[in-house]
């Protein structure tokens, strides 16, 4: 530890500030805690969240370039790569990038991989030629997560253990198989991920044009993995989840993770779908929405403003079926 | 009149109750801010008291508007004061720790002593950056890395979830990084 630097920081900031994170938070509790991503054994479930097309076309299916390589062997590798067809992309500022062609004992097949230094930590992201989802991370553990799910088009992956974590994902279009590693955190590597698939031109996060402060998440809640994506428009702060089931129940699942009563309560429709919705006058509210046919559960929860037409509003907005517009 | 008010109402007549009150209040909280950055309990403790003494002696003049905010504060300082000064003794907290965690998104100081200008242009670049963050984003952000709470902590005294925490830290620390290097501070 740089004890300079430690001291220098500590007393850095204004007395005003550290105060002010000491005082009780204003705001109502409105995120019940959710279940954690630990734990998760073998059982993957599938969710289908809403498609995002990614660009096509016939040449080259991700138009962005990757920045230079660092030295001449690194340079080498990079040329090659593109010649196979592989994209590796790599966040703005990253640094000591170097590219190679690894053996990943894929049927003679290379693996394309760059490895970067962001944000003082050590990334390694990888792509392979595949036909169906696999794990290229070279790692061989124990994982405590497991969490398999669907986000638009891709096929994503999250892995972690004690001491290693990876992020992959699987574009049956393009045939090709990403991983990311880098750190020990698994949550932190999908944000990292998702800057990557954004350059990729996937977007894994569902969330109006205008909002901002979007998070992508995925953790385990009583039993189904749920992708979600946390926004803040117009001041309002919205979360929208999906989860794959099963169940077939007319009393289908609430995944919002928001309990407690409110004062309307009411059932309507959301596109096709049977949906209930929840809120208090100006308060906080909710909508949960089923659809059953690819067995979808869905819930969109607001922080404040809600109203039945605010919620229907924006679950409107947001919700792309996973089948395709129907009739 | 509110609990806090009560208590600074003491303080503000010389009652030598108002510490027995503060303690009562707030002592629990002083302790676990201070125990985050010193490992020796004997330090903690002494430093609890010098907590009170030092808002016995600065009440009045001052009037906090948050009792509870103010001690922490307070605690938080004087026990960074006693680590510094025990240097020789200095162990692992949980303060170091989180500090360990920021660290790879700081600037590289490499020479010993940092310049005054650069200092206070660190300091100016970092509050004018906490303070555009979201209320929410800099609660958790300063109270991980300048109360060495950990996240399960944050999360349950700001009622959100533990994933949260840490996403928002995550983004939190990036942009620290975006801003620092903007401001044209070095990074290896």
């Amino acid at each position: 530890m740089n004890s300079v630097l430690f001291q220098l920081l500590m007393r850095a900031v204004d007395d005003d500030l550290l105060e002010e994170v000491q005082r009780p938070a204003k705001k109502v509790r409105l995120w019940p805690r959710l279940v954690g991503i630990a734990g998760l054994a073998a059982a993957c479930i599938l969710i289908v969240i809403s498609l995002y097309g990614w660009p096509h076309t016939e040449e080259n299916p991700f138009p962005i370039k990757s920045p230079p390589a660092t030295d001449e062997a690194s340079e080498a590798a990079f040329a090659e790569i593109q010649r196979l067809g592989y994209t590796l992309p790599v966040p703005g500022g990253a640094r000591d990038v170097s590219y190679a062609l690894v053996d990943g004992g894929f049927d003679d097949m290379p693996m394309a991989e760059v490895t970067y230094k962001s944000g003082g930590r050590v990334y390694s992201c990888r792509a392979l030629k595949a036909q169906q989802a696999a794990d290229i991370s070279g790692l061989d553990q124990e994982w405590t997560q497991s969490l398999d799910w669907k986000a638009g088009t891709l096929q994503m992956q999250l892995r972690q253990s004690d001491t290693d974590a990876w992020v992959g994902w699987y574009a049956p279009d393009a045939g090709i198989q990403w991983c990311l590693r880098g750190g020990e955190d698994g949550l932190s590597l999908l944000h990292t991920a998702q800057e990557l698939l954004d350059t990729l031109g996937y977007g894994v996060a569902v969330a109006p044009e205008q909002a901002e402060d979007i998070l992508y998440n995925a953790f385990e809640l009583n039993g189904l993995t749920v992708g979600e994506t946390e926004f803040v428009l117009d001041g309002v702060r919205y979360a929208y989840r999906m989860a794959q089931t099963w169940a077939v129940d007319q009393d289908f699942a609430d995944i919002s993770g928001l309990d407690g009563s409110f004062q309307h309560e009411l059932e309507g429709e959301i596109a096709w779908c049977p949906a209930r919705l929840y809120y208090d006058d100006g308060g906080a509210g909710k909508a949960v929405w089923f659809d059953v046919v690819p067995g979808l559960l869905y819930s969109l929860s607001m922080d404040r403003d809600a109203s039945e037409e605010a919620l229907l509003e924006m679950a409107n907005q947001l919700f792309a079926p996973a089948q395709g517009d129907v009739g | 009149m509110s609990k806090d008010e009560e208590i600074i109402a003491l303080f503000f007549s010389r009652a030598e109750e108002a510490i027995a009150h503060a303690q009562e209040a707030y002592g629990a909280l002083c302790q676990s801010v201070i125990q985050r950055i010193l490992p020796d309990q004997r330090d903690v403790e002494e430093c609890v008291n010098d907590t009170y003494l030092r808002v016995w002696n600065a009440i009045p003049p001052e009037r906090p508007g948050s009792l509870r905010a103010y001690m922490a504060r307070i605690a938080r300082n004087l026990a960074l004061d006693r680590y510094s000064y025990n240097s020789a003794a200095r162990r692992s907290t949980a303060l170091t720790e989180a500090f360990g965690e920021l660290e790879p998104w700081l600037p590289a100081y490499v020479g010993d002593p940092v310049s005054a200008a650069e200092n206070q242009h660190l300091q100016q670049v970092l509050n004018a950056f906490l303070r555009a963050q979201s209320s929410e984003a800099r609660r958790f952000f300063l109270r991980r890395y300048w109360y060495g709470e950990n996240s399960r902590e944050i999360a349950e005294s700001c009622q959100v979830s533990e994933a949260k925490v840490r996403t928002t830290l995550f983004r939190t620390r990036e942009r620290l990084r975006g801003t620092l290097e903007k401001e044209g501070f070095q990074y290896e």
